[in-house]
């Protein structure tokens, strides 16, 4: 909430970086035209990186967190990640899904590391402590061909 | 492997030996020596919690009192300690309802209300004034939070949103509190003040955070160590070990031959390596109830954890920020097999479950088996050098 901490936010060297000067954003499984308003709330700078399969949109809020959401080429958004010393708004960052993510069922051993939602339409992992957390979404049904869920970071 | 074992060092079979470890270091036997005792010397245990689920975590007891008071106090068990957070929480409902803490106050005298995001769910309450008594040491007037309190129920939705479930009973919680003891003293959160029922956040004061209790102390105040014997294979059903305060201010919590590595002043991350690739943002926790590492070939099974044909053995490299580095190693057996063949089970050394974050391996108890793990705080000094650090 205080201190901006700058993190280390290695591209593919695959990738290409482009500059975009306006907002467009969407929630997982939301389509690109439809909301551009998760810059706006997480009052964030912008970049984009296009890739052969997916375009990347990355927002990094003001305490130095960096949300990004994979975009097929249909326009729609198949996968969400975040990484740095917050966890951003999820309910904002997942759409339509915060609720199944809400809703999963808990772990038969639980601990405050590590959360993790496997179904049909989501997949969710959640890591990390104070200062430095971790997490990736992403709907199956939604990933292009070609995509490994280790590109999603 | 073979080739790994020549390359551990001399100095860190010393430095285990000298600290009563040996579960977990390549090459060195596994030997475990009686808890040291002594006024900075609090009882862990490692059972299934008052949530009756838990493993590989441990407790401590902890009493707290209105600040000035010896005899307003309570004492609640169960009290989870954890070296990857910062700052005493209790769940309200540990608590007796006519045992009251003062709540802290803004400028403007509201109360400060925290929004506590843990990986796995977040949870709310507000902020109060506390002295803490852990063994034989006391922390006068720190902030607290007490999560799930009637005062403030329901966190606002800018704080829900940052979790899956609102962690505010001990059922959900998996303990009575937590008890941070990591390497900085803040925790970073988020802070609210809810006048006219309605909150809004807040940039609180480092003072007026919830903060390591440790960092309090009169005395036995710049860390801790976590000393835990090793655990068989097949795992134990009770564990005790010891939480130590200070580190070099006693006779007992001397860093001896321990070596020194130093952690990112932000993260409070080191660096392992494992299986060829470095993982840069990686950690050492006694939050975490398994070893968590990047792999996608080990099968994993309901639970989540690992669940490999037959026990696997690796080795990791954990190097600090100041580049001292040992390597550790480590086995992982079928989580499934583990449980079912102990269902009493509490305390398992080869329990392991897949990292998602791409650059991270996390050291979680299992680690701490039959090492004794210093965490150094952050701008304290210590025999060894200022904090932040880890020693083993």
């Amino acid at each position: 909430m205080k201190s901006i901490r700058s993190r280390r936010w290695a591209l593919g060297a695959a990738l290409v970086l482009q500059a975009v000067a306006v907002p467009a954003f969407a929630t997982l499984g939301g389509n690109l035209s439809s909301i551009e308003d998760d810059q706006l709330k997480m009052k964030g700078t912008l970049r984009t990186t296009v890739a052969a399969a997916y375009t990347v949109h990355e927002i990094q809020t003001p305490a130095g967190t960096a949300v990004r959401e994979y975009v097929a080429p249909t326009g729609v958004v198949f996968a969400v990640a975040w990484r740095g010393p917050q966890v951003p708004d999820l309910r904002q960052t997942l759409g339509t899904y915060f609720k199944q993510f809400s809703d999963a069922p808990r772990p038969a051993h639980p601990n405050h590391v590590h959360f993790a939602v496997t179904q049909p339409n989501l997949v969710l992992q959640s890591s990390g402590h104070m200062r430095a957390y971790f997490g990736r979404a992403y709907d199956p049904q939604l990933l292009p061909q070609g995509v490994a869920v280790t590109d999603i970071k | 492997m073979r080739r790994l074992i020549a390359l551990v060092p001399i100095a860190l079979l010393l430095g285990l030996a000298a600290c009563g470890g040996g579960g977990s270091d390549l090459g060195g036997t596994s030997t475990t020596q009686p808890p040291p005792s002594g006024s900075n010397v609090a009882t862990l245990t490692v059972d299934a919690g008052p949530a009756e689920n838990s493993v590989n975590t441990p407790f401590v007891t902890v009493t707290v009192c209105a600040p000035g008071s010896t005899t307003n106090c309570q004492t609640v068990d169960h009290i989870e300690v954890d070296t990857g957070s910062y700052g005493l929480r209790i769940i309200s409902s540990a608590l007796a309802s006519t045992f009251v803490l003062p709540f802290e106050t803004d400028a403007s005298s509201n109360t400060i209300v925290e929004c506590t995001v843990f990986a796995d769910g977040i949870s709310w309450g507000p902020v109060a004034t506390a002295d803490i008594q852990i063994s034989g040491e006391t922390a006068s007037s720190v902030p607290i939070q007490i999560i799930g309190s009637a005062a403030y129920p329901t966190p606002p939705t800018d704080c829900s949103s940052r979790g899956a479930v609102t962690e505010d009973t001990v059922g959900t919680f998996g303990a009575n509190g937590i008890l941070g003891v990591g390497a900085f003293v803040q925790d970073d959160g988020f802070y609210y003040t809810c006048p006219q029922g309605t909150c809004a956040g807040i940039e609180p004061t480092l003072a007026e955070e919830v903060s390591n209790p440790v960092a309090y102390f009169a005395a036995d105040n710049n860390g801790v160590i976590v000393e835990l014997p090793s655990v068989a294979p097949a795992g134990v059903s009770s564990l005790t070990g010891a939480l130590v305060f200070g580190i070099g201010t006693q006779s007992n919590n001397g860093l001896g031959t321990a070596t020194i590595y130093t952690l990112d002043p932000d993260t409070g991350n080191l660096s392992i390596t494992f299986a060829g690739s470095t993982y840069s943002s990686s950690f050492i926790d006694s939050g975490s109830n398994a070893n968590y590492f990047v792999n996608s070939s080990i099968p994993v099974c309901e639970s989540g954890f690992f669940c490999p044909s037959s026990t696997l053995q690796f080795n990791a490299t954990i190097t600090g920020i100041n580049d001292a580095s040992n390597s550790f190693a480590f086995s992982v057996a079928n989580a499934d097999t583990l449980f079912d063949s102990n269902t009493s089970g509490v305390a398992f050394s080869n329990l392991a479950a897949p990292e998602p974050e791409p650059d991270s391996f996390d050291f979680g108890l299992p680690f701490f088996f039959g090492v004794n793990v210093f965490t150094a705080i952050a701008d304290q000094s210590t025999p060894g050098g200022t904090g932040p650090y880890v020693a083993f």
